[in-house]
């Protein structure tokens, strides 16, 4: 499939830091992808998302994203690792904040998010303030938020690291059902090896300084019951190795 | 009946025997010559007093001024304050162009400009409500400045990730609401100092209760002087009461 997001020669270099976090770094995303981007703490993999995101200008390189831009979209969006609801804004005004200045008539953003809130099944808690709702729900609010934009790349950084184990099950399954729903590529960074082999439909490792793709493995097991599969624990070995 | 209920009475009837205490030991001041004679109020006069305020139309022209003086002056500081906290603590260069100048006016009590509210503006309702914007003005700017000063940067993020990045947009809809804490803290303390400038500012002679309180005393007329402080007391206790209103509903989003 064709790639939605090219980014070539991406170096980047923290002020005051030996060596550069990413040098001359490739990456291609395919339209629709679930790609698990893992590593050790620091090698570098929310820096690459950050830059993805245009949040953090690289020192050298250039980030493509290849389609053309729509009215009323943006064609990336982010999910934060604390998820990031502003206290001030109910649930939906939050998912709201994703539409400001995109250009939609008032019943067009309304129709936006209460599709999104019916998605992440959180119609019921719209006029909640981000305090009255648990930490599961918060996150499903940033993904909400996200997805409100119908981005074609979902970009996401550790956004179930805060989060209990049993809520964890609860919210990747949800993220599956969204994805499939949305039809947006998502890019997924975690240090959490069996929640990459889990999840996504391909693997990339980052190890090193600079960061170098140490694994970049396509994962054929189907998504249902992948857990129990036979190819499941190999290749959680193979991740492991690689990082 | 609920335990909380016996519990305010409770409460209630101890206030109110503070108070009576507190009049109790005022009587005795003035009745045991415990102060220099003829300057201590009678507290049993002061509701005749109130009477004769009233009835003579002076009391409430009086307040209606001092109204005038406090609304202007707490309006003007209030918005520049907030309006200078907000550009200094967003745009460096501005803040290192003022860091020194903040630093040599800020101590210099808001009644040290009545000279020059003299001067520029006479005695009139214009000098009184600059004497206290100029207090106003630094209580807000303070408060606004440390407030956006103290805004999580994880929110800027969050705003030019989702494309309001560029500065009005970015403050608009992160900054402003999340120092709006401080921001209206800083304003309701304001509320409170406008007062306290406000009969200082009175007393050089614009008319207003300040106006009034110096021109009772010149007559040995203390009885009224208490009136007019007790008007003050009044008149802060509702604008305060008026104003938690207002902020306990622009800040309903916190958690109780």
């Amino acid at each position: 499939m064709a790639p939605v997001l090219t980014a070539r020669g991406l170096s980047l270099r923290f002020p005051g830091a030996e060596r550069p976090t990413l040098q001359d770094f490739d990456l291609d995303i395919e339209a629709g992808g679930f790609v698990a981007l893992v590593g050790g703490s620091g090698v570098g993999k929310s820096t690459l998302l950050r830059a993805i995101a245009g949040l953090l200008p690289p020192d050298a390189g250039t980030i493509d994203l290849t389609s053309p831009e729509r009215p009323g979209q943006r064609r990336r969006a982010i999910v934060f690792q604390d998820g990031r609801l502003l206290p001030w804004r109910t649930l939906r005004r939050n998912v709201e904040y994703g539409l400001e200045g995109l250009s939609l008539s008032a019943s067009e953003r309304r129709e936006r998010v209460d599709e999104v809130l019916r998605l992440t099944r959180m119609e019921h808690l719209a006029d909640r303030y981000p305090h009255q709702l648990s930490g599961g729900q918060v996150q499903r609010g940033g993904i909400a938020r996200a997805l409100v934009v119908r981005p074609d790349v979902l970009l996401m950084d550790e956004p179930f690291s805060a989060v209990d184990a049993l809520t964890r099950g609860a919210l990747q399954d949800e993220l599956l059902r969204i994805w499939s729903a949305s039809g947006a590529a998502i890019l997924f960074v975690t240090h959490d090896i069996a929640e990459a082999a889990l999840l996504s439909e391909r693997v990339i490792v980052l190890s090193g300084q600079p960061a170098r793709i140490g694994l970049d493995r396509r994962v054929a097991l189907p998504l249902e019951g992948r857990r129990e599969d036979p190819g499941f624990a190999p290749l959680v070995t193979d991740i492991q190795e690689a990082l | 009946m609920s335990a909380a209920a016996p519990r305010g009475m409770r409460r209630a009837a101890f206030g109110a025997a503070g108070l009576v205490a507190f009049v109790a030991l005022w009587k005795a001041a003035g009745s045991f010559g415990w102060t220099t004679p003829g300057t201590m109020p009678d507290p049993f006069l002061v509701p005749a007093a109130i009477r004769d305020e009233i009835v003579s139309g002076r009391l409430l022209p009086a307040i209606g001024s001092s109204l005038v003086h406090y609304v202007w002056g707490l309006g003007l500081g209030s918005v520049l304050g907030i309006a200078v906290g907000l550009a200094t603590a967003t745009l460096p260069r501005l803040d290192a162009a003022h860091a020194w100048l903040a630093r040599i006016l800020r101590p210099i009590p808001p009644l040290a400009w009545v000279v020059f509210a003299i001067a520029w503006f006479k005695v009139s309702h214009a000098g009184a409500a600059f004497v206290i914007s100029i207090g106003v003005f630094w209580v807000n700017y303070f408060a606004t400045y440390a407030a956006v000063r103290n805004v999580d940067p994880r929110y800027h993020e969050l705003a030019r990730a989702f494309g309001q990045g560029a500065y009005f947009k970015r403050h608009r809809s992160v900054t402003l609401p999340a120092a709006s804490p401080g921001i209206l803290s800083g304003l309701r303390t304001g509320v409170g100092q406008a007062w306290m400038t406000l009969i200082a500012a009175e007393l050089l002679g614009v008319p207003g209760m300040g106006q009034e309180m110096n021109a009772a005393a010149g007559v040995g007329a203390y009885e009224a002087v208490v009136v007019y402080m007790l008007a003050i007391s009044v008149v802060y206790t509702l604008s305060d009461a008026l104003f938690s209103l207002i902020e306990g509903r622009l800040l309903a989003w916190r958690p109780s």
